[in-house]
């Protein structure tokens, strides 16, 4: 790693502190600009038509104090790893809910993610090294037809069919962190179906590109007038550098997989970072909304600085430089 | 590598020229405008998704004739009652024709994907081209907001968004506008960087050409096939957008209907047998999304013929 | 209070169960009472246990800030109440209160005497004090402490004036009482087991409202924030004296309790442990019900119970109707403030249909703000009738047609959202036009608290359980009168009703009060919501009951048995 390459990564990372602060302010206006109070919610509907009642609430929840005092308590607290207490989730540490979910997420979103890259990495390649054959035509007309099914809409489909028609499968996860290991794979299956099947199509048509382009490039050519077999050029040279690109959309697909989980675990009740924001909204519950926004934010640019490194380390040719993420 | 390359957003077909600054397509336009043309006309599944599109937006223009009878006309007694040749598609919970709903409910997806994408395309045309061409503190900012807007998932922020702030036909529109532009922001702005480097532009300059008309007569007509590209690429993801925030719940709100809203309000029939009421709305987004992206995906193809070649 | 299907979103799906609190965390009626009993002499059973699904998670196990009917049912089974509602009859029944003797104004209440927390010690007269004085301290916000209000001393403990004494009735205490020392003057403990409650005022509802004091240990709270915000280690490992004690919970995930050895009412509970799931989705509920996943669930779907009989393991109760649901008009705004137009908009919709269509029959025709099931209620109403071609005459009298007229709801229940549905199509074949706005719930509460509505599908006007619920919503000085209706003869017999704690006594006022409520009609009370009960055959012993936690508020009477 050049000198260049190392102030460049740095600059990447003390990026993501203004970004996040900027992020924040966005949220915390966004809540407080919203029509509707949270309090009347929170004092309950006997007591949401007494004045007396829903001000002493709003003092309870610190409420009751000038909207920058707020937002600036709030950050201070932020700083000092405290990300508040939720208002409807009994009362308990948002950084408490967000650890304690963050692993359903992980490990569906993980599961779903190696699977989709082991299906379309080989398909990917088959594809391109026998352009416009018929395998390469079913190929692109899947993953077509993969990115436009709504996903929300085959979790449905396969949630009667599958689980209550043939009943082969449980329709819900609820149940799925109690589970111990065998019985517990059967609540993963449809969720990683559904979530897997349009990263299937997205990484397979990148890495059909990606080969095509590789498999262009002169160097191949070169290797092949050498008299290397078109296996050895393959897997040697060309596999290699089409995967380079493929890390860097991998990365950049961070945000559509946590936006797929906001659904599938609505879905599946999966008990996920998905559905504790999702939970949160629906109860104008705003240190959650905030706090799950605010670790989505920091994990998706600090995985887009881990993948510029993981870049740097895998080709040896690229410098980067340039503006620190512009 | 430069990050700020050319990641789009939810458009979900990946652009071949993702992992590049996107050059190549500039080159393609206008003076090939024709060869445009045919090379898309040659693409039997883009003519095929073409062809698709126009006729779901006859459908929404004539929706009163197609839909034979009132969205929200109650009968009673007919209640979920499956396909027939009575009522087509069959009848929802409140005993209302699944047909007419579809129908009108075309109307309603259709224009929530066009009002939004007249949004994205705006906000995101504008803020990459000032970008790009001027450089300097204004890219700064408009590079760090897109910075901020792709690290969050848009579900999230769209969901919230909506929640907050009244779910509605508007809130819908809106709210998709406001979080989809950076993508297009980005490409704008590598076009406008890109071409503002070149000598017609440098030469305008020098003979005090204003800003404003360099930018509008030189680089936006350059900037064009990736401004077309990412229109129709961005049309079908806010379709999908609209229907899956209305099958949360937070998007176009009953009685009217769209296509998320009648799946989600149908869906829960579905455990009562009424599989009609979710087969053909996302049936219905399915086949729309596809078209969208097959013509997108011809379109890219159409203007940069080296990119499908290789 | 669980909206029954919805599988939208779980947003609106939470703020609407509060919108359905007012209703049923009234409480506990036992407007229909069948309990099913068993024939062998119940005995505890080891290793037995029941799941429970609701729709909702409860949002806090602090009773203090309860507001919504999971966390409700979950502090009756934790702490136990004071005083219960009797399901047969509708009057109070022993709780933790073993007794009471009522001498006028004054209450002497008899606490059980082996009753003891899950810690080992003794449930006291104090501790029971201490409950009723967090309620009702100010910094605690609970939406109960206004029931309350009529205690003697209130205002001084709460700071906020002087003890009034309103009628000098029999038993009113004198000018100089003195009472406890400490707190509030009104409630005293008199020794370790007895405790006595001074009213200020005649207060028809007292007894009902101490269903809400969830009794705490007051060794363990002392000192401590109390409110929703507090951070006080006990509510998270809370420790009462009800039937069952609490083992595990964290949220997002199972409620675990298990039975308690030492309760008070002795060989009860007998069913060993019950384990609360909250199911985000009521298809889930259904599904998770037949395949066994779940025993039994609350507020099913009208639409899911079809199916659920069909499945044969499962048996579907659904009690006598007290939540009145429809139309609320806002009485200030033209042309509504006009009785006759009011009227109109109730004769034009084809409530019957409605019923039919939506509700599959289980629930029932409106026929006023006191469901029929409840004591108050006048048998002599009849129904408004379903008349469009006479509801048209008035909008044409009124210059109506053409109109466009706005309808609120909160989002997500779908019942309500049916009911608009309906009135619109309706009104629209007579020629007035309906704008149908489902938005958050928050909003709606603002939107009619300050009177920014024109009609609302609601419950916020009507009974619950106990009739006084109207003196709020209608008198003209009512705290929660949403309609702006006014009428000095109602004031008078809602004031009148409110002191009246003989039911016999009190019916002659309610029925009044009906008459001139059915009258002027500031809602359309058109049908009464079903909550729909549904339990796996192998559990009975049972009551169908309302209120929060339904059937399985008498889940310490329940028995599991393999073979039905």
């Amino acid at each position: 790693m050049t000198g260049d390459t190392g102030a460049y990564l740095i600059r990447r990372v003390l990026l993501i502190i203004p970004l996040l602060l900027g992020l924040s302010i966005l949220m915390f206006g966004m809540t407080q600009a919203a029509p509707g109070d949270p309090v009347l919610a929170l004092v309950g509907p006997q007591a949401a038509a007494r004045p007396e009642v829903v001000e002493q609430a709003r003092e309870n929840f610190g409420l009751n104090q000038p909207l920058p005092i707020q937002y600036v308590r709030w950050l201070g607290n932020v700083v000092q790893g405290d990300l508040g207490r939720s208002y409807t989730f009994n009362n308990l540490p948002v950084l408490d809910l967000i650890t304690q979910r963050m692993w359903g997420t992980i490990q569906l979103q993980g599961l779903a993610l190696i699977i989709a890259l082991s299906i379309a990495i080989p398909v990917g390649i088959i594809s391109a090294t026998r352009q416009y054959s018929l395998p390469d035509h079913l190929v692109t007309v899947g993953s077509f037809i993969g990115l436009a099914i709504p996903n929300f809409w085959l979790a449905l489909l396969l949630q009667i069919w599958i689980g209550v028609q043939l009943g082969w499968l449980p329709v819900l996860s609820t149940n799925q962190a109690r589970a111990d290991f065998p019985e517990r794979i059967q609540y993963f299956i449809l969720p990683v179906i559904v979530l897997a099947l349009p990263s299937i199509a997205y990484f397979a048509r990148f890495m059909r590109s990606a080969m095509l382009e590789v498999i262009n490039q002169d160097y191949v050519t070169v290797a092949r007038a050498k008299g290397l077999g078109p296996r050895a050029v393959l897997y040697r040279h060309a596999l290699r550098n089409a995967l380079i690109p493929m890390v860097t959309v991998i990365g950049l697909q961070l945000p559509q997989i946590l936006s797929g989980a906001v659904i599938i675990e609505q879905i599946f009740a999966w008990p996920g970072l998905g559905l504790l924001a999702y939970e949160a909204i629906g109860r104008r519950d705003y240190p959650v909304i905030l706090g799950v926004t605010l670790f989505a934010g920091a994990a998706v640019m600090i995985v887009s600085v881990l993948v510029d490194v993981v870049y740097v380390l895998i080709d040896p040719r690229v410098k980067l430089t340039g503006s620190a993420g512009g | 590598m430069s990050t700020d390359s050319t990641l789009s957003r939810s458009p979900n077909t990946p652009s071949e020229g993702t992992a590049e600054p996107g050059g190549s397509l500039a080159r393609a336009v206008p003076q090939q405008r024709f060869g445009v043309l045919r090379r898309l006309a040659r693409n039997k599944l883009a003519m095929v998704g073409l062809v698709v599109i126009v006729l779901l937006y006859l459908i929404a223009i004539f929706a009163p004739l197609i839909a034979r009878g009132d969205p929200n006309q109650l009968t009673p007694g007919l209640r979920n009652q499956p396909p027939s040749l009575e009522s087509w598609l069959g009848t929802d919970r409140n005993t209302r024709d699944l047909w007419a709903r579809l129908i009108y409910g075309t109307r309603v997806s259709l224009s929530v994907g066009l009002a939004a994408v007249v949004i994205i395309m705006a906000i995101g045309i504008t803020l990459g081209a000032l970008a790009g061409f001027f450089g300097g503190i204004v890219d700064q900012l408009v590079m760090r907001t897109t910075d901020i807007l792709l690290a969050v998932p848009q579900i999230l922020l769209l969901i919230t968004a909506a929640a907050l702030f009244q779910p509605s036909l508007t809130t819908t529109i809106v709210v998709i506008g406001l979080t989809s532009w950076s993508g297009t922001a980005r490409l704008v702005r590598g076009q406008f960087l890109q071409l503002k480097g070149q000598e017609y532009v440098t030469a305008a300059r020098s003979i005090g050409a204003p800003s404003f008309r360099i930018m509008f007569n030189h680089l936006f007509p350059n900037a064009l096939a990736v401004i077309i590209v990412q229109t129709t690429l961005w049309l079908s993801a806010a379709i999908l957008l609209e229907a899956s925030l209305s099958y949360l719940g937070l998007g176009v709100q009953p009685p009217q209907p769209s296509w998320g809203n009648i799946l989600q309000d149908g869906q829960r029939d579905l455990i009562s047998g009424a599989w009609w009421l979710t087969l053909f709305p996302g049936l219905a987004i399915f086949l729309t999304v596809l078209s969208f992206n097959l013509v997108g995906d011809g379109l890219r193809d159409a203007f940069d013929p080296r990119a499908r070649k290789r | 209070m669980t909206d029954t299907n919805i599988t939208r979103d779980l947003l609106t799906r939470k703020l609407d169960r509060r919108a359905l609190v007012g209703t049923s965390a009234a409480g506990a009626l036992a407007v229909a009472a069948w309990p099913r009993h068993l024939g062998a002499a119940p005995v505890r059973q080891e290793g037995s246990t029941i799941i429970i699904g609701t729709l909702g998670e409860s949002t806090t196990q602090n009773p203090f800030a309860a507001n919504e009917s999971e966390s409700y049912w979950r502090a009756e089974m934790i702490f136990d109440q004071f005083v219960r509602l009797d399901y047969a009859t509708g009057g109070a029944a022993p709780g933790l209160a073993a007794s009471w003797e009522i001498e006028g104004l004054t209450f002497t209440f008899a606490i059980q005497p082996n009753a003891r927390f899950h810690d080992g010690t003794d449930v006291t007269a104090d501790d029971v004090k201490f409950t009723l004085e967090a309620i009702l301290t100010p910094e605690t916000a609970s939406e109960n402490a206004n029931r309350f209000a009529a205690i003697y001393g209130v205002p001084e403990f709460q700071g906020t004036g002087t003890t009034e004494i309103a009628t000098p009735a029999a038993g009113t205490p004198a000018a100089e009482f003195v009472g406890a020392s400490t707190g509030v003057s009104g409630i005293e403990a008199v020794d370790a087991k007895t405790l006595r409650i001074t009213l200020a005022r005649p207060d028809a509802s007292f007894l009902y409202s101490l269903h809400y004091v969830f009794v705490v240990p007051r060794a363990q709270l002392e000192g401590q924030a109390l409110d929703r915000t507090s951070t006080a280690p006990f509510f998270s490992a809370p420790i009462g004296a009800g039937p069952y004690v609490f083992e595990s919970w964290s949220v997002g995930s199972d409620f675990i309790a298990r039975a308690n050895p030492d309760y008070w009412d002795t060989g009860k509970p007998m069913i060993q442990s019950f384990t609360h799931r909250a199911i985000t989705d009521s298809s889930g509920i259904a599904n998770a019900l037949q395949s066994g996943e779940i025993n039994g669930s609350l507020y099913a779907s009208p639409t899911l119970t079809e199916q659920l009989q069909a499945a044969g393991n499962l048996t579907i109760e659904v009690p006598a109707f007290a939540a009145p649901n429809g139309t609320v008009f806002n009485c200030r705004t033209p042309p509504f403030d006009k009785v006759e137009v009011r009227r109109a908009v109730a004769m034009a919709v084809n409530v019957d249909a409605y019923v039919q269509d939506s509700l599959l029959g289980l629930g029932e025709a409106g026929l006023g703000p006191i469901a029929p099931a409840l004591w108050a209620h006048d048998p002599t109403l009849t129904p408004i009738p379903y008349d469009p071609e006479a509801a048209r005459a008035v909008f044409e009298a009124n210059g109506m047609i053409g109109q466009t007229y706005e309808i609120l709801t909160n989002a997500g229940n779908i019942l309500r959202e049916d009911w608009c549905i309906r009135v619109q199509a309706d009104l629209q074949e007579l020629g007035v036009n309906i704008q149908f706005t489902p938005i958050e719930y928050t909003t709606v509460v603002e939107r009619i608290n300050t009177g920014q509505f024109t009609l609302d599908a609601g419950d916020f006007a009507g009974a619950a359980l106990d009739p006084n619920d109207l003196y709020d919503q209608f008198h003209s000085k009512g705290a929660t009168n949403v309609t702006g209706y006014s009428d000095p003869e109602l004031d008078a017999l809602l004031e009148q009703g409110r002191t009246i704690l003989d039911q016999e006594e009190a019916k002659p006022v309610w029925s009044q009060v009906q008459q001139i409520l059915m009258r002027d009609v500031p809602m359309h009370w058109a049908w009464y919501r079903p909550f729909i009960s549904v339990v796996d055959n192998r559990y009975t012993g049972y009551t169908v009951a309302l209120g929060d936690g339904g059937l399985f508020r008498s889940l310490p009477d329940m028995t599991f048995t393999e073979a039905p």
